[in-house]
């Protein structure tokens, strides 16, 4: 598989995730829409990083993913 | 980079359409415009996903082209529905999306935890929230939105230079991509190994110790403030309803 066009993909669709989080979390006037908006931007980052760590072979990707979900849920 | 450079590039004309596209779609307290809006930010997505690389067979490309379509898709539902419940549940198969993203990553545990955590307990949780609070109806301050225009384009303008920079660098004629690294490891031995959990605990447990025990702490003390403020109206409502407070 082509690894670095799979990182440009993966890179391209966590920043759109991330800028319509940004658009619905200004936009946006409700408390729990503005919640539901932030938790899309923390995914756009989530995926960027899922990618990163395998274009990289590493784990500290899915590891700081899953240090976002533990901050993003308490 | 010209003007004239500017106004060929299709990244461009995407972001312009987008912004439009999404403002028409933000709730501006009338419903015209919307399938123009609709129409308009499906174009400018497909723009984006037309600079996309292919990334081998048809197969894979096809399962991360449906994949990151439905996500981007519901994404752009969640954020401009006008009903909190239709945000949550449009919210929710964009966290679908996300985790068949994770999977095709080989991220199993990810795409399985974001669907556990996220769709099955705080999504539940919300719309639970919205059905308990908002039983009568819309309220007015869904059918507005915070500057429409201005959001739409300061967002539309970050995915745009985002996506901008992205598709430049990793452009094969960019005089710097021969400085990109390859990574020619053997992902099948590690990132992608059978023992995925195995290798994924490891990590955490060893490189990243110190931060799991700080999250453990932050949610012991997230634990105790919740304790607390419960216990500060109780008491507050007891003295007001003259009894003692903080017996029961």
């Amino acid at each position: 598989m082509n690894e670095l066009g799979l990182l440009e993909n993966y890179l391209l669709v966590g920043a759109v995730l991330f800028g319509l989080g940004l658009i619905g979390f200004f936009s946006r006037r409700n408390m729990i829409v503005m919640f539901l908006c932030a938790e899309m931007m923390l995914q756009g980052v989530s995926v960027s990083l899922v990618a990163w760590g395998r274009y990289h072979n590493n784990w500290d990707g899915q590891a700081l993913v899953i240090f976002i979900l533990t901050v993003s849920d308490w | 980079m010209t003007l004239d450079e500017l106004v060929r590039n299709p990244l461009a004309w995407a972001t312009v359409l987008l912004a439009v596209g999404v403002w028409l779609l933000l709730p501006r307290g009338t419903n015209r415009g919307w399938w123009l809006g609709l129409a308009l930010s499906l174009a400018a997505l497909g723009l984006f996903a037309s600079r996309m690389p292919v990334i081998g067979d048809w197969a894979s490309t096809g399962t991360f082209g449906l994949l990151a379509a439905v996500t981007v898709v519901a994404a752009l539902f969640t954020v401009t529905m006008r009903n909190p419940v239709y945000c949550a549940i449009w919210f929710a198969l964009s966290l679908l999306g996300t985790a068949g993203l994770f999977m095709l990553q080989g991220a199993q545990f990810l795409g399985v935890a974001t669907i556990v955590v996220y769709a099955g307990a705080i999504l539940v949780t919300f719309l639970f929230v919205l059905m308990l609070a908002n039983s009568e109806g819309h309220a007015f301050y869904d059918r507005l939105s915070w500057e429409a225009p201005l959001s739409a384009a300061t967002g539309s303008l970050l995915i745009g230079i985002l996506s901008f920079a992205l598709v430049g660098i990793f452009n094969p004629k960019n005089s710097e991509y021969a400085r990109i690294p390859a990574v020619e490891a053997d992902r099948a031995a590690e990132i992608l190994a059978p023992e995925h959990m195995a290798h994924l605990g490891g990590s955490l447990f060893g490189t990243h110790l110190l931060a799991v025990e700080l999250a453990g702490t932050l949610l012991l003390v997230a634990l105790v403030g919740c304790v607390a403020i419960v216990a500060e109206a109780r008491v507050r409502k007891g003295r007001r309803s003259g009894r003692a407070g903080g017996e029961r």
